[in-house]
């Protein structure tokens, strides 16, 4: 059944895969190991959009605090994967660490995301519309204050450095072509899983947060609980998301995950467009490569940073302005 | 002690700024129901234009806050004119408004670090001189902010109470199809809105301006505290919204006393969340029935 979905999903998205599959193997030829850092980067992506799309896309509920999660996850694997005495001093100064295997790792990562979601959740779920977005908005701000301030447990601005690469069954992956292969595995468990769960019962109700809430209600459901549960559980994939983030960089520092990371993942999902299986994929392939393309076209670093961000706040006006449906309805890019 | 009250006077100082963007917050909120993130951009574009003004037109202080004023209400002009009435007159949802206008707010920032640079910046001056009163002492800028902002509070405050145009506000924030059945030009009254709010708010970043210069960054957070203040004090008062600003930059001022300046925006938001979970109408907000709001 599960395999179904999956192969669904592969159908359905063949043109993409192919052009974007083709377009890869082309750099790979030029360059292999900055193909595999783009598959990589695509890859994780693809968790933290699939993950989105279950809050957004079904369920409408515009989430600014995605990338919250995901930093919630890149520290808790990093907490849980380092070893006292091995990376130095910088041990010492932090309030915990495990040293635990790297299954546990991304497991607590994924658990350390879902909980922080259910959380934020349990809060914003009383409001709808602007006051959810704002609210969410609000805790991605503190998440980021808590997660710079708090010296102790992230080292602040400084970030933490010398995170251990995944160690799987004795296979040590530290090659970038490796970590594809990693990648692969993880997301073959996970997206197929996660297919399942948009077309089960649980994701139908999910659409009625979107659709008639006070319908769903009349019917019986309830609406908080599944929301609360999508919530955690797109909470869940980004933490993951962010303990295979920081296995791969093995330096993290809060910076990754302020409010421009979620203000780029909800673009990259309504240019996409949500609600399906495609939007996610196109979306994270067209955001993740305009930036390469920048760079290619021989801007200077200092610009090209604050020109792409220009690009997503323009593409997010002009989303909202002519495809609001990527707010709503389920839109394919035509 | 001696401590304690010089935060408080800070903070009662700082208090009448973030009043000023309460109200300019407010204003659109309740009159148009738009949740106006790109205000933030407003606000540092205002800032900016008075850096300008006074390093390269080499204008007086004042008058070049006059300047500012003035070109930024014709900012929130345009920005009503042609960005908010495109989406108004397309009928899009509160939140499609709010995330473009979070857009517009990223586009807005970024031009001005094209332009300005991402450091931060300064008006040149020399070291102002201080007033003490009692264990308080206060620079000669901290007086100008807060006697400048008291006066366009009342101003303001007798504005609204006594002019017809800030009725039509309020009546516009109720039902804004029936402003039209009135003979009204809404599409007119709206762009005044947002070019009174844009106005207002500069008021503030000109005196921030001046006393500790800004960052083109800085727009999020200054939307964070005028969004805490409407919604804290309670969105349907421009009382509350006073209130709201006073009280915010007290507590942020006690939280430097007790733990560290590096805490004060969580301050802002922990205050909304507890104020939306105890009395989600604000604290002197007013309860309605379910089908009134």
């Amino acid at each position: 059944m599960i395999m179904d979905e999956f192969r669904l999903w592969l159908k359905s998205n063949s043109v993409t895969l192919i052009s974007a599959i083709g377009g890869i193997s082309l750099l790979a030829l030029w360059s292999p190991n900055y193909a595999a850092h783009l598959l990589v980067m695509m890859g994780i992506y693809l968790l933290l959009s699939y993950g989105l799309n279950l809050t957004l896309g079904f369920g409408g509920l515009i989430v600014f605090c995605h990338a919250a999660f995901y930093g919630i996850g890149a520290y808790t694997y990093a907490l849980v994967r380092l070893r006292g005495g091995s990376s130095g001093a910088q041990v010492d100064e932090l309030l915990w660490t495990g040293d635990w295997n790297w299954l546990a790792g991304v497991l607590m990562a994924f658990i350390g995301g879902a909980l922080l979601a259910a959380l934020i959740g349990w809060v914003c779920l009383r409001f709808r519309g602007d006051y959810f977005i704002f609210a969410t908005l609000g805790f991605q701000m503190i998440i980021f204050v808590v997660l710079y301030n708090w010296v102790n447990l992230s080292r602040g601005p400084f970030g933490i450095h010398g995170i251990p690469r995944p160690v799987l069954f004795g296979w040590e992956v530290n090659r970038p072509w490796e970590y594809v292969g990693l990648l692969a595995i993880v997301l073959c468990v996970v997206l197929p899983w996660f297919f399942r769960l948009y077309k089960s019962p649980f994701g139908l109700a999910v659409k009625t947060l979107r659709e008639d809430e006070r319908a769903a209600q009349a019917m019986g459901t309830s609406t908080s609980l599944i929301g609360l549960k999508a919530m955690a559980l797109a909470g869940g994939l980004a933490g993951l998301a962010g303990g295979l983030y920081a296995g791969y960089v093995t330096y993290i520092d809060p910076t990754s995950f302020s409010l421009r990371e979620s203000i780029f993942l909800v673009t990259l999902l309504m240019l996409g467009g949500s609600g399906n299986l495609r939007g996610p994929l196109v979306g994270t392939a067209v955001m993740l490569l305009l930036p390469e393309a920048l760079r290619f076209m021989g801007m200077p670093d200092a610009v090209a940073a604050n020109v792409r961000e220009m690009i997503y706040g323009l593409l997010l006006v002009v989303l909202m302005l002519l495809r609001p449906q990527g707010l709503a309805g389920e839109t394919l890019v035509k | 002690m001696n401590l304690f009250l010089q935060l408080l006077a800070n903070g009662i100082v700082n208090g009448a700024m973030y009043a000023l963007l309460a109200v300019s917050f407010g204003l659109v909120y309740r009159g148009t129901r738009v949740f106006h993130v790109a205000f933030g951009g407003l606000f540092v574009l205002a800032a900016m234009l008075f850096h300008t003004l006074v390093t390269v037109a080499g204008l007086n202080w004042w008058l070049a806050g006059v300047g500012a004023v003035v070109l930024a209400g014709l900012a929130g002009w345009i920005v009503e004119d042609g960005f908010y009435r495109l989406f108004f007159v397309r009928h899009s949802s509160a939140g499609a408004v709010m995330v473009a206008s979070l857009g517009l707010a990223v586009v807005i920032e970024n031009v001005l670090a094209l332009i300005y640079g991402n450091e931060i910046r300064t008006i040149p001056r020399g070291l102002a001189s201080s007033i003490v009163l009692g264990s308080v002492r206060l620079t000669v800028i901290q007086v100008a902010q807060f006697v400048v902002s008291v006066a366009l509070l009342v101003v303001l405050w007798v504005l609204a109470t006594r002019h017809s145009t800030f009725k039509v506000f309020r009546a516009m924030g109720e039902n804004q199809d029936l402003l039209r059945t009135h003979g009204l030009p809404l599409m007119s009254y709206r762009a005044r809105l947002f070019a009174l709010s844009g106005a207002v708010a500069a008021v503030p970043a000109c005196l921030m301006m001046v006393d500790v210069g800004m960052d083109v960054h800085a727009g999020l957070s200054i939307m964070l505290i005028a969004v805490v203040a409407v919604l804290a004090g309670g969105v349907d008062r421009m009382g509350a919204w006073v209130a709201g600003g006073f009280l915010l930059a007290i507590l942020q001022s006690l939280v430097v006393w007790k733990f560290s300046a590096k805490w004060m925006d969580l301050v802002a938001f922990v205050l909304l969340l507890i104020v939306l979970l105890f009395r989600p109408e604000g604290l002197l907000g007013i309860r309605k029935r379910w089908e009134e709001s």
